[in-house]
């Protein structure tokens, strides 16, 4: 039987999630045509950082409780994960201050090292353009989720399970709720963050640099820095999304695993599917496109894909039901790109014009000048 | 001393002074010891046969070349060193044949985009000060919608710049010259690939703002039947040297110019 407050809370954290990473892809190939097609990476920034950093920290500070020394936690909490975070998680709903100390430091450290990393990417991003950009971030993007899933102290000793975020809202009494709350909250605020700057002359400057940047340039724009700086806001943003991922303990199944957080479908492809479904620099299409898939597809489909791939009778041309499910997806993720390059190419609510003051004081002052 | 108060009065009426300009491609000279002084306020013409340095003359006024030889002096400033940049921030801006607008933005947003020195571009902290930028914002849509209604775009202002015309769009190219803060604008050949109705409207667009706003042009063009009359001062050029100046219709009726364009 489906528990349906259960399910909302499922969904709501899913579409926060999902807003907030097709948002901060949004700036950066919507509003000023970086074609990124290593989202994932920057999403994984946040998974680690909550996964590990934070992780180690609430077991360095909880190292009395957990029987042994601060330098031990600070290593067997990444390489007896499980073990070590199943015994954090009986002591930390009883700390809900290092509990929110944690919660704060994944938020500020996610983002500042998601801007790092766009900043990083930011220097291919002035030299290469289009497909050969795209392309490029798309295989930086494999390549540290190689270098991730094998690496110890980053993904821990198992490669397939990696690791276990605590319950850091495990003191809320109620952690489904609260994560689900808590993952509302960040997407409003990514929100009301991005109509502001879509709606200020910064806005407008981005997406000036999309349209001509050579006419930018002759203007006196410094394109290179504004590439540069969508590639370290928008990746910020981008690393939001990780930690609000990776806090919630539904969404993980309590686990983040590199093949997980860098997984290019889920993390890159479909915020590109939301963008491009919302309308390109459309920050009220993205969010409308987000809510209405992923209540009524993503969440239904990876809770009962099973169940609905066993609608499809593939068994009766040999394909295995479980892998159907698991492709199905897929199959959404492309049938659903093409449905809205064929009937709306411009998004379900196309771009609209950088509003820097309201529209009413714009007339106001245009009445002025009317010849 | 006498010579001294002439050469100043002659630095107060000319924006564009050129002395003895060559530039050489190769063993060709493209421009042979050029003199050309383009007065203040006025539209100018420059016509001239296909290579005869229209167009070098062009860039190396506006700073895409660099000459040989002579000196260009812009409002008394020796400038023929300066990069192109530096040359717009004196106010000294130059269009391309082909307009380049910011397709998705509005008209409004084009101009506004060429506002210089704008606080709220700073995307840190755009999005969280909007007070730190707004009274600048405001008086940059003041300025815009001033200067649409200038070129005759006022009613355009909301629709994006992919739905104007050729001839529009050219009038927005001057509109974001000015809002830069251009007082002199070159332009290549304007009237290229927009009909003879609009080219009309394109010039009255000129003359108005050279006359009322004091702004100084100085234009290559070919269609010289539709141009002619609406300017003040014209320059022929044949085989990198200047061949002819004058009133229009004195340079267009010259021999030597019947001649550059029949003879080839």
């Amino acid at each position: 039987m489906v528990n349906l407050a259960v399910m909302a809370e499922q969904i709501i954290s899913f579409i926060a999630v999902y807003y907030i990473l097709s948002a901060s892809l949004n700036m950066k190939a919507g509003m000023t045509g970086i074609p990124d097609f290593g989202q994932a990476m920057f999403f994984a920034v946040g998974g680690i950082v909550v996964g590990n950093l934070a992780t180690r920290i609430a077991a360095v500070i909880a190292a009395p409780e957990l029987g042994v020394t601060r330098g031990e936690a600070w290593k067997l909490v990444i390489t007896q994960n499980t073990d070590f975070v199943a015994r954090l998680n009986e002591i930390l709903p009883h700390k809900p201050g290092l509990s929110i100390a944690m919660i704060l430091f994944s938020l500020v450290i996610a983002m500042i090292l998601g801007g790092l990393l766009g900043w990083l990417a930011s220097y291919p991003a002035l030299r290469l353009r289009g497909d050969y950009l795209a392309i490029m971030l798309l295989t930086a993007s494999e390549g540290l989720r190689v270098l991730a899933t094998y690496t110890v102290s980053i993904m821990g000793s198992t490669p397939t399970v990696g690791l276990t975020a605590p319950n850091f809202f495990g003191f809320t009494g109620n952690a489904p709720l609260w994560t689900s709350v808590f993952a509302l909250i960040m997407a409003l605020l990514t929100y009301v963050y991005m109509e502001s700057f879509h709606n200020s002359p910064g806005g407008r400057l981005f997406r000036a640099v999309r349209d001509d940047e050579e006419s930018a340039e002759a203007l006196g724009k410094d394109v290179a820095k504004v590439r540069r700086d969508a590639m370290i806001i928008g990746s910020a943003f981008a690393a939001l999304a990780g930690v609000v991922f990776s806090l919630n303990p539904w969404t993980t199944g309590s686990s983040i695993a590199a093949q997980s957080i860098f997984d290019r479908v889920f993390w890159t492809f479909w915020p590109w599917a939301l963008m491009i479904l919302g309308g390109m620099a459309s920050n009220r299409g993205v969010g409308l496109a987000t809510t209405i898939v992923v209540a009524l597809l993503i969440g239904p489909i990876r809770l009962y894909k099973q169940d609905i791939a066993r609608l499809f009778h593939v068994q009766a041309v040999g394909i295995d039901v479980g892998y159907f499910a698991n492709a199905l997806e897929y199959i959404l993720l492309g049938v659903l790109i093409l449905l809205v390059l064929l009937i709306r190419p411009r998004g379900i609510i196309p771009e609209p014009p950088s509003w820097t003051l309201k529209k009413d004081k714009i007339k106001e002052i245009a009445r002025k000048y009317q010849a | 001393m006498g010579l001294q108060v002439a050469r100043e009065e002659e630095l107060q009426e000319h924006v564009i002074i050129t002395e003895n300009l060559v530039k050489r491609f190769g063993g060709i000279v493209a421009l042979d010891r050029v003199n050309i002084r383009i007065p203040k306020g006025k539209i100018t013409l420059l016509i001239g046969p296909n290579g005869s340095g229209k167009t070098t003359l062009v860039n190396v006024i506006s700073g895409f070349l660099l000459p040989e030889e002579g000196r260009v002096i812009f409002k008394g400033k020796d400038i023929t060193r300066l990069p192109p940049h530096e040359r717009v921030k004196l106010g000294l801006v130059r269009t391309f044949q082909i307009p380049k607008p910011f397709l998705n933005l509005t008209v409004l947003e084009n101009v506004l985009v060429a506002a210089e020195g704008h606080p709220g571009e700073n995307p840190y902290t755009a999005a969280v000060l909007r007070s730190k930028w707004i009274p600048f914002e405001e008086e940059a849509v003041e300025r815009a919608f001033d200067i649409l209604s200038w070129v005759g775009l006022y009613q355009k202002w909301e629709v994006p710049a992919s739905d104007l015309s050729g001839g529009q769009l050219k009038l927005l190219e001057i509109a974001r010259a000015i809002m830069k803060g251009a007082d002199t604008i070159i332009m290549d050949e304007p009237a290229a690939g927009v009909n003879p109705t609009l080219v009309h409207e394109l010039f009255d667009r000129i003359v108005r703002l050279s006359r009322e706003r004091g702004v100084t042009f100085f234009i290559i063009e070919h269609r010289i039947g539709l141009v002619a009359k609406y300017v003040d001062y014209a320059y022929a050029m044949n085989m990198g040297r200047v061949i002819a100046e004058g009133p229009p219709d004195y340079v267009l009726n010259h021999p030597d110019v019947l001649e550059s364009y029949l003879g080839g």
